[in-house]
Order: structure tokens, then C-alpha cells, then sequence
């Protein structure tokens, strides 16, 4: 691999954070070849572009399908998953607030409807199935339609917002901006969001109104959920109310 | 013998066999209730039947063995045997019953029915029983349902094929192997990601290590198997080609991509039993986002939260501009200005330049050369005693050296041959050095002298 075609290559998996070296139909543009490249790149060269991805904020993870499913026989897939120690500059979130607007809501309506469905859908990838944040291989079995993530989304409305009340909650935002759907509202921010969803590498379009995690979220999932998402979700949650995010994390790569 | 191997596998395909839906009916299956028994009474006793049969048939040479005697033994196992449940058991084991399939070998679908479906033999006149070849193959079916742990004995069946020459298996058991161990592979890490393995845990301390003793002596048989392959190759490889289907190179390299799926796995398991022995079983449950999507309803969480959560974890893109070469390739013609043609210009002329060299000291030197040849043949030495190697007062050793590898550049009309001397010359020269080189020869080729 020389340097330009090392360039390639990162800038492919920068841009689309996985690469398959028998990906499923035809791929993306290029695909094929630059995962190749990369996999017969010899360890120098591939020392290299780890350390530069690194300094971008990103590991450098090859799975064959001997350590995971849902790979062509005798291929294999590279990964690009975030480190939590050094975020990376170059990415944005900014994105999230723009491709989930609807009309005219606000930054924060949009933000609650995205953080919303999001915890909606983790909770059918793992919550439903019975699965631990660490079990990456099981990401095929995820697999929903956009139909599920919004009837999931109603009832979570019906069956668990609505039942807090409205006198103990007045004048909250992410309860009157859910309970004042109305109806139609879901589908559509449900679309937007499974739109970002795939384009920011989180979930796998399927086709056919198929969707399902993609193995990227779930090995983030797996390296950063202890460090990353569980002091979150402690963060916020009611007993933690006040305490700020603090994150250290430690040497999370294992295996 | 385990009956529940077996019961696994065939209990839906009968289901199948016995369904009660008419063509057209709901999609709907309906029969699910198993009318059977839940205490697993008579499939038990069944099976200690048939373990006291190939026991006492291997003692006797496939003899009968009369009712007496067989309850005897099945006593010997499970004291409080009935002679009537015994009884009763035998009957149905012994019992054909017709079972009706659709076979499609030889690219027809030909209805077909079986009755050897008997896994005991009863003796018409006397009350005494032996095991059927489909009773034998019953008991060594359900002892053989292999997982990986049995990778061993498919590797060594693998190699068999390969020492009688029955080629035409030989990919459909190494893919069989490499599927068995792709599905362990895969298996053991689910079962590792799932956090329930620890260094005192059952697949850490029976599993894994049973799992390594199959990869080395695996790996041993295929190793074999690769070899004798190779060895079939060299010997009469001729023959082979002229008779087989089959290339025995593609079959090697099956086997070889088998071997190599196997090292990694044996590489996999170091590793996660390194990772298994650090590890404290957590068994935690999942993680209800539901209830955290609920306390975010309760608390909103503030802008700095949230935006912490989607750069860890959110859908992210690049922000801004990134160039990369895949953006534009083939989109952009890259256009330049005189002025950035003028210094591109330039390197070009420097690549011209190396080439001017050659005809430079062919327009010096060409036509002395041409006329030394005509007059006798002009060995290197002469060459470089006239000083033919220095061009404009710099050494052009190499161009001379040219001259003397591709003659034709001297002259296309006529043919020069070129006479390599058998002894290696010395020389010490004030403008070139010390040369030790072999005084290679130009000669114009004389017609007619040849002969």
C-alpha cells in the first residue's frame, strides 16, 4: 500500500467509517478494492494508517467471519469505532439537529424526538432481546422494519410517558413535546431518524424497508458503553440529578 | 445412546410427515400440542434397549437374544423395569411403519415410501430380538451429531478420502469443517460477549481446553492430508489430470484454506481465553432504555449532556470540508495555466535529457566505431584504450558498455554480433580505475564466413 493509496483508504473509511472485502451486492464505489488493499497491506503500512486514525480519534478493527456473523464466507469487514479518550474533531453532530427537522420546531424539539426514538430503538436492539450491551455478534438478530420502531415508539408514548402524569410533570419539555403528538408526527421523525441513522454508519438499510443494527454500533456499543454510556445514564437519571458527566476512561480495547 | 440428538432432528420433519393441512388451508400451524408423554418414560427405556442390544450383539456375533435375557440386562440398568412396559417397547420398536417422501436424486421428484423404519428385529416364532442395521445406525447417529468437538473425526475422514483417492468429497467435507468451525468460533465468542464466562465457569475449564486439544490434533490431520495431496500432485500427476473431474490444486487449496481457518480459530481461542481469565462474571441483565428514555421525560437532560451522548455515540459525519480523491475522481478535469505549464515543461525536458546522453555519444563516437568495425573486429579494451568512454571530458563508461550490449544502436542495416571472451581481463586505467571486466567483443558478421 503506498501512500496514496493509503489515502484512499482512509479517506473511505472516514467517510463511511466500515469497509467489506466481499461486501454484500456490489458495495460502494471502490469498496472492494480498498478494503483489499488494505487487508494485504503489510504491517508498516498498516501500523501507519492505524496511528493516523487513532490521531483522528478512531480504532482500527478487522473482523473475518470466523469472530462475527453476517460476513460473506472468507471475508472480511474493517471498522472504524470511536475512542472515547480523544473525540474526534473532524465530526460533527450539528448534522443530527439539521436532518431531523420536520417544519419549524425548535433545536431542542428536534433533539428530544431524536434522543427519544434513539433510546426506543437501543431498547429493541437489546432491552426486547434480552441482550447485554457487550454481545456484538448478535447484531443480526436485530433486524426491525420502520413500522416497529414506530408502533414501538407509540406504545413507549402511550403505555409508559403518559402514565406519569400530567400534574407531576407541568411545564416539562420532553413530556408535553411527546404527549402533544399527534399521530402522524412519529412516523415521519421516525423516518428522519432512521434516514441519519444510516448515514451516520449506526444501522444497516437492508433494503425493502429492512433495517437493522449495524455491526459498527454494536462494537461501539461494546467498547464504549461502560465508560461512555453507563455514567450517562447515571448522570441523568434521577437519582444522580445535579452531578456532573465526568469520564475517565481506561484502557477499554479488549478483544 | 442419547435419544434427544435424534428427536431434535427428526421431531418437525415428522410433524411434517403427519400433517393434517389440505392445500389452500391457513398458513397456520395448528397441531401443536404434542399428544406424548412428559416424563420421558418409554423413549428412556427404548434406549437402554438398544444399548443392551449392540452390547450384547457385539458379544455375540449379531446373535437373537431372547426376552428373558434382555430384561435381565435392561434390569442390570434400571432395576424397577416392568415386563410389560419392556414388552411394549419392543413391540413399537419393532413395528414397521410406512413413511412416504419425495425424492429428487436423479433430478426428478419420484414419490418414494420406506418401511425400514424398524430399529429391533423379532423373530417370527420365538420371542427374540436383535438390532436392525437402522437400529445400529440410530445409535451411532445420535452418538455422532457432532458439534466442534468432533472436528477431529471429520478431519480424519477428510484425509481417508484422500488416501483412496475419492476426491469428489473431499470439498464437501472441508466445507463441512470449515463451517463447524466458523459456527464454534462464532459460538464461543457469543458466548463470551454475553459476560458469563469466567476462569471458573464451565466452558473456560471443560471447553476451551477440549477446544484447543481438537485444533492441534486436527490441524495434525489436515497437515497430513495437505501432504498427501501434494504428493498425489508429483507422483502421476498426469494420470490424474487425464481421469479426475477435479483439479487436485483447487482441492488442495481447500484444504489448506480449512488449516488456515483452524489456526485462526486456535489463535481466537488464546486470546479469549486470555480475556475469559481476566474476566468476573457479570451477570448483569440488559439494559432497560426504555426506563432511561422515561428519566429523560422526567429530568430533561441539559444541551451538554446531549451533545456529549452524540459525539460518543450518535450518528456523526464529517464536518465541513474533507477532500478526499474518491470525491472528485473522474468529475474534475484538473485544467493549468501557462504559467503552470511552464515549470511542468521543464522536469519533462530533464527526463529527455538521459536519453540525449545516447545520442550524444552516438554522434561522437558512431561513426569511428562504424568505421573501426569495417577494417576488423573491435574488442572493448581497443574501446577504452582510445578514450571511447569519455564524452564532453566526463566518464560515459555506461554508454560505452551500451555500444557493446545493444550493438543495433550503432547500425540497423548490418548485422553486428557481439563475441564474449571466456576469461575475465583486468585492467588499471587512469580515467576509469580498476576494471575487471571480460573483453567482450563487436564484430561485423561476415557473410558466407559463418559456415
Amino acid at each position: 500500500m503506498n501512500r496514496i493509496e493509503m489515502g484512499r483508504v482512509q479517506a473511505f473509511l472516514l467517510q463511511h467509517r466500515r469497509m467489506e472485502t466481499i461486501p454484500r451486492g456490489k458495495g460502494r464505489v471502490d469498496e472492494r478494492e480498498l478494503a483489499r488493499l488494505l487487508n494485504d497491506a503489510d504491517l508498516e503500512a498498516r501500523t501507519e494508517l492505524e496511528g493516523l486514525l487513532q490521531g483522528f480519534g478512531f480504532d482500527l478493527v478487522a473482523l473475518d467471519d470466523f469472530q462475527t456473523q453476517g460476513l460473506a464466507h472468507g471475508g472480511k469487514v474493517f471498522l472504524l469505532p470511536r475512542r472515547l479518550d480523544q473525540v474526534s474533531a473532524l465530526f460533527s453532530e450539528r448534522w443530527i439537529d439539521e436532518r431531523m427537522q420536520l417544519k419549524n420546531e425548535t433545536i431542542t424539539t428536534r433533539r428530544i424526538w431524536f434522543t427519544q426514538l434513539w433510546f426506543v430503538l437501543l431498547a429493541l436492539f437489546y432491552t426486547h432481546r434480552n441482550r447485554v450491551a457487550t454481545e456484538v455478534t448478535r447484531y443480526v438478530e436485530t433486524t426491525f422494519t420502520r413500522a416497529d420502531l414506530v408502533q414501538a415508539m407509540h406504545e413507549y408514548i402511550n403505555d409508559m410517558v403518559r402514565k406519569l402524569g400530567q400534574d407531576a410533570l407541568k411545564g416539562d419539555v420532553v413530556y408535553n413535546c411527546l404527549i402533544s403528538e399527534s399521530g402522524a408526527q412519529v412516523d415521519k421523525y421516525a423516518g428522519r431518524f432512521i434516514e441519519l441513522m444510516v448515514d451516520g454508519a449506526q444501522v444497516d438499510d437492508l433494503g425493502a424497508d429492512r433495517y437493522r443494527q449495524s455491526l459498527l454500533g454494536a462494537l461501539e456499543m461494546k467498547n464504549n458503553h461502560l465508560q461512555g454510556l453507563e455514567p450517562w445514564i447515571q448522570a441523568t437519571g434521577p437519582l444522580e440529578a445535579g452531578r456532573e458527566l465526568l469520564v475517565r476512561p481506561s484502557d477499554s480495547s479488549e478483544g | 445412546m442419547k435419544c434427544l440428538p435424534l428427536l431434535r432432528l427428526s421431531a418437525r420433519l415428522l410433524d411434517l410427515h403427519d400433517a393434517q393441512r389440505e392445500p389452500g388451508n391457513s398458513p397456520v400451524y395448528t397441531q401443536e400440542e404434542r399428544a406424548g408423554r412428559g416424563d420421558g418414560r418409554y423413549l428412556d427405556l427404548a434406549c437402554i434397549v438398544l444399548d443392551v442390544l449392540r452390547g450384547l450383539a457385539h458379544e455375540s456375533g449379531n446373535e437373537f437374544i431372547g426376552f428373558d435375557a434382555l430384561l435381565i440386562s435392561v434390569r442390570e440398568v434400571e432395576p424397577q423395569v416392568d415386563s410389560e412396559d419392556l414388552r411394549y417397547v419392543l413391540n413399537v420398536l419393532a413395528r414397521p411403519t410406512e413413511l412416504w417422501a419425495i425424492d429428487r436424486s436423479d433430478g426428478r421428484a419420484d414419490l418414494v415410501s420406506d418401511k425400514q423404519t424398524h430399529l429391533v428385529e423379532r423373530t417370527h416364532y420365538a420371542d427374540d430380538y436383535r438390532l436392525t442395521s437402522i437400529g445400529r445406525d440410530a445409535i451411532s447417529v445420535s452418538s455422532n451429531i457432532s458439534d466442534f468437538a468432533y472436528a477431529e473425526g471429520d478431519a480424519l475422514k477428510l484425509l481417508r478420502a484422500i488416501e483412496s483417492g475419492d476426491f469428489d468429497v473431499v470439498p464437501s467435507f472441508s466445507d463441512g469443517l470449515l463451517d463447524t468451525i466458523r459456527f464454534a468460533s462464532v459460538e464461543l465468542r457469543q458466548e463470551i460477549e454475553r459476560g458469563q464466562v469466567d476462569k471458573d465457569s464451565e466452558v473456560f475449564k471443560v471447553k476451551m481446553p477440549r477446544f484447543r486439544d481438537v485444533i492441534e490434533k486436527t490441524s495434525e490431520l489436515l497437515r497430513q492430508a495437505e501432504a498427501r495431496l501434494k504428493s498425489w500432485r508429483a507422483t502421476d500427476s498426469d494420470e490424474l489430470d487425464d481421469t479426475l473431474a477435479v483439479d487436485v490444486y483447487d482441492l488442495e487449496h481447500q484444504v489448506l484454506r480449512v488449516y488456515q481457518a483452524l489456526e485462526s480459530f486456535g489463535r481466537d481461542l488464546a486470546e479469549l481465553t486470555k480475556i475469559a481469565a481476566k474476566r468476573r462474571t457479570s451477570a448483569v441483565s440488559a439494559t432497560d432504555f426504555l426506563e432511561v428514555a422515561l428519566n429523560l421525560v422526567k429530568r430533561p437532560p441539559s444541551d451538554r449532556q446531549l451533545e456529549s451522548l452524540f459525539r460518543r455515540f450518535g450518528p456523526l459525519r464529517l464536518d465541513g470540508i474533507f477532500p478526499s480523491p474518491a470525491d472528485v475522481r473522474g468529475r474534475v478535469r484538473v485544467s493549468l495555466t501557462k504559467a503552470e505549464m511552464a515549470p511542468r515543461f521543464e522536469t519533462a525536458v530533464g527526463a529527455v535529457e538521459v536519453a540525449d546522453t545516447r545520442l550524444r555519444f552516438l554522434g561522437e563516437y558512431g561513426d569511428v566505431i562504424r568505421a573501426r568495425l569495417a577494417s576488423g573486429p573491435l574488442p572493448l579494451s581497443e574501446a577504452l584504450e582510445r578514450g571511447w568512454c569519455v564524452l564532453d571530458g566526463t566518464l560515459e563508461l555506461a554508454e560505452l558498455l551500451g555500444v557493446y550490449v545493444a550493438p543495433w544502436a550503432l547500425t540497423e542495416g548490418e548485422p553486428i554480433e557481439l563475441r564474449i571472451p571466456r576469461e575475465v581481463a583486468t585492467r588499471s586505467d587512469g580515467v576509469v580505475g580498476e576494471l575487471i571486466y571480460s573483453d567482450l567483443e563487436l564484430a561485423r558478421v561476415e557473410r558466407g564466413a559463418s559456415a
